[in-house]
């Protein structure tokens, strides 16, 4: 369990806006371990998308610039990977899985080809006419590759799994399109499988039958699955250790439990506070909003919006400190040696 | 001035389903199906339900955007189901609804003085004087500086346009307020935030909110009564603080088992995990009998053949179920 399947070190992402430079992730560290469940939770605007996207290579050239940081997958540095060498990864060793089903799948293809496409496709970009008839020649292949399509469409509990190989995204509702791209994920069996936000477009009954599968699938099939979202039940439910992020910053990462029960930063306190609780409680929310990226403050980037802010918070930006095995805050109030709250 | 501000009694909402060139009726959609609610003054009634439910039609039957199909409503003792554009429009200013998506809803080719004055101006307001000086108190009201009155909702947060929502929709001093989904596109800090607001703007002015979502966790801290609703049928009324500690109808059982919850304390007051199996059933072809059935774990052969009816198992709850009918 201890050998790290994903490393994140230090990233800096900034894009090109209008105002300026707009610097989007501010040295974000992370891990995924090999069978591992991960989650990443934040507000809209922290950076988690942008983080993935990152680790995916799926950054908009020309407007995002990665300043520095190192992304290492079983050893490669990833940001130092030519195109070509990116299909033997995207989606062979590290899979997505997107937020809305209903414009990730391809409407102009059935779901047999979107699923088949995945295993057949071996990197090439152009395909000139002699490859393409030689290709359809590989009718044994391509018969090998819908039987795996069709198990897998069961193994995602689709019914009539036969049946939904013809069929066109529009012909299924939404939580089974979302079963699809799950499928869609999974079927090369990736080391890792990085899903954002999946089910949140969908009914709450829905979306805890796509955990379910989840679950499931990460369980039996070994696969590191790194989740991305903004709700924080959902991430107590399914990961084992969670990265709380804000404004691109990690403030908080420890254990899915140690965190929920013993909440350290004033964000993540303010954050669950927020949440409305089944025994009726339900706090005031954080007051104001996240920061501009062109001129983010100059220390802490929660600390404007802080109840506990100090002179010291606008100095520097704190750094991640343990305060419990493997439960790390940045914040001052928890400075090296000091035991805390 | 009763208790009751607004009764329905038997309303549907039915929309045909046609085709060919001469558009004949081919079926029907039965979005909203015999729904009686009553909503007491000063309180806050939520309906809840999965998409498709019909919780966002009846809302706009009650707001009379749509005529319905059939039954009655009463607003404060007048049977407004029936009534044309022109006899409406006083009403208009009683009832009024605060939209999902803020960004939307908000023309953006407007100052926010523009847009909080419009249903003044509609309603014939004639002093722009006087006119400015409701859009100052109402952008009070919703706690946004006065300098906003000259912004564009592109110059807003989600939550402070959110609360221009809020401000248009008061702007007509309202007794009813409907609330479709008013926080779901914000994050949850936010959304505290305007919780918070909406509980002092009903507190000072003495509103009634019809609280549309489908966040469990949030209606048991905002509502103090809740209706289920299940393919256009309600299937449980309950005070808020009953339905949570004593769901009865299956299907808010099931509902309830699969909230995700942050906090250990929670996961005590949950029902037994029941989750739903499938999906829910197109309104367009409804199941026989009762309409939870295919989907209910608890289903018996009298479920297939009738429709339960709405009994009174205890004081204020109201439960859509063979399982607590007399008959069984």
């Amino acid at each position: 369990m201890s050998d790290v399947l994903l490393e994140v070190q230090d990233l800096n992402v900034s894009f090109q806006t209008f105002d300026g430079e707009a610097r989007v992730l501010n040295g974000v560290n992370l891990s995924v371990r090999r069978g591992e469940a991960v989650a990443i939770v934040g507000e809209s605007g922290c950076g988690k998308t942008v983080t993935v996207k990152a680790i995916m290579g799926l950054l908009p050239e020309g407007s995002s610039r990665i300043g520095s940081g190192r992304i290492r997958f079983k050893g490669d540095d990833l940001l130092g990977l030519r195109s070509s060498d990116w299909s033997r990864i995207r989606g062979h060793q590290i899979s997505m899985v997107f937020q809305d089903p209903m414009t990730h799948l391809n409407p102009v293809f059935s779901v047999g080809d979107q699923l088949t496409d995945v295993l057949l496709w071996s990197g090439q970009q152009r395909v000139g006419l002699v490859r393409w008839l030689l290709g359809s020649l590989q009718r044994g292949k391509r018969n090998e590759a819908r039987k795996r399509a069709a198990e897998w469409l069961q193994r995602v509990r689709l019914p009539d799994p036969e049946g939904a190989l013809a069929r066109y995204p529009v012909e299924l509702s939404g939580g089974m399109r979302q079963r699809v791209l799950i499928a869609l994920g999974l079927i090369t069996e990736p080391d890792l499988l990085i899903a954002d936000e999946p089910g949140t477009a969908l009914d709450v009954s829905i979306q805890d039958q796509i955990l379910e599968l989840l679950e499931d699938l990460v369980a039996t099939q070994g696969t590191s699955l790194l989740f991305i979202t903004h709700n924080l039940g959902v991430a107590r439910r399914i990961s084992q250790r969670i990265y709380v992020m804000y404004a691109g910053e990690v403030v908080e990462t420890g254990s899915t439990q140690e965190v929920f029960d013993h909440p350290r930063h004033p964000y993540t306190q303010g954050l669950l506070a927020s949440i409305p609780k089944l025994t009726g409680e339900m706090g005031e929310g954080i007051a104001g909003r996240i920061p501009n990226f062109v001129a983010p403050p100059p220390g802490c980037r929660f600390a404007p919006r802080c109840p506990f802010h100090t002179d010291q918070c606008d100095v520097q930006q704190p750094p991640l400190v343990e305060v419990a095995p493997g439960h790390q805050v940045a914040c001052t109030l928890y400075e090296e040696g000091a035991s805390g709250q | 001035m009763s208790e009751v501000i607004l009764r329905t009694d038997g309303v549907k909402m039915h929309f045909p389903v046609t085709a060919g060139i001469f558009k004949h009726q081919v079926g029907v959609v039965k979005a909203v199906d015999d729904i009686g609610v009553e909503l007491k003054r000063n309180e806050t009634f939520a309906l809840v339900g999965e998409s498709g439910s019909g919780k966002t039609t009846l809302a706009k039957a009650i707001f009379r955007l749509y005529k319905p199909t059939a039954g009655h409503i009463w607003f404060e003792g007048t049977d407004i189901s029936g009534l044309d554009d022109l006899k409406l429009k006083p009403f208009r200013r009683q009832i009024q609804m605060v939209y999902q998506d803020p960004t939307s809803s908000l023309n953006p080719r407007k100052r926010l003085k523009e847009i909080i004055e419009e249903p003044l101006i509609v309603h014939g307001f004639r002093n722009p004087d006087q006119r400015l000086r409701r859009v100052r108190e109402l952008l009070e009201m919703v706690e946004l500086p006065p300098e906003f009155l000259w912004r564009y909702p592109h110059n807003l947060s989600g939550g402070q346009r959110q609360r221009v929502g809020v401000a248009r929709a008061l702007a007509l001093q309202p007794k009813l307020l409907i609330l479709d989904e008013p926080t779901s596109a914000l994050d949850v800090s936010v959304q505290a935030k305007i919780i918070g607001l909406l509980r002092k703007l009903q507190k000072e002015l003495g509103l009634t909110y019809l609280f549309i979502t489908h966040d469990l966790s949030l209606v048991r801290n905002f509502a103090d009564r809740v209706g289920v609703m299940y393919l256009g049928h309600l299937v449980e009324v309950a005070p808020a603080a009953e339905l949570y500690t004593n769901p009865r109808h299956p299907y808010t059982r099931a509902l309830l088992s699969t909230i995700p919850t942050v906090h250990a304390s929670e996961q005590d007051m949950l029902p037994e995990r029941t989750p739903l199996k499938g999906e829910i059933p197109s309104p367009a072809y409804q199941p026989s009998g009762c309409p939870f059935h295919p989907r209910c774990p608890l289903a018996m052969p009298q479920c297939i053949v009738e429709m339960p009816q709405m009994d009174a198992v205890a004081p204020a709850v109201q439960v859509r179920c063979h399982l607590y009918g007399d008959s069984v």
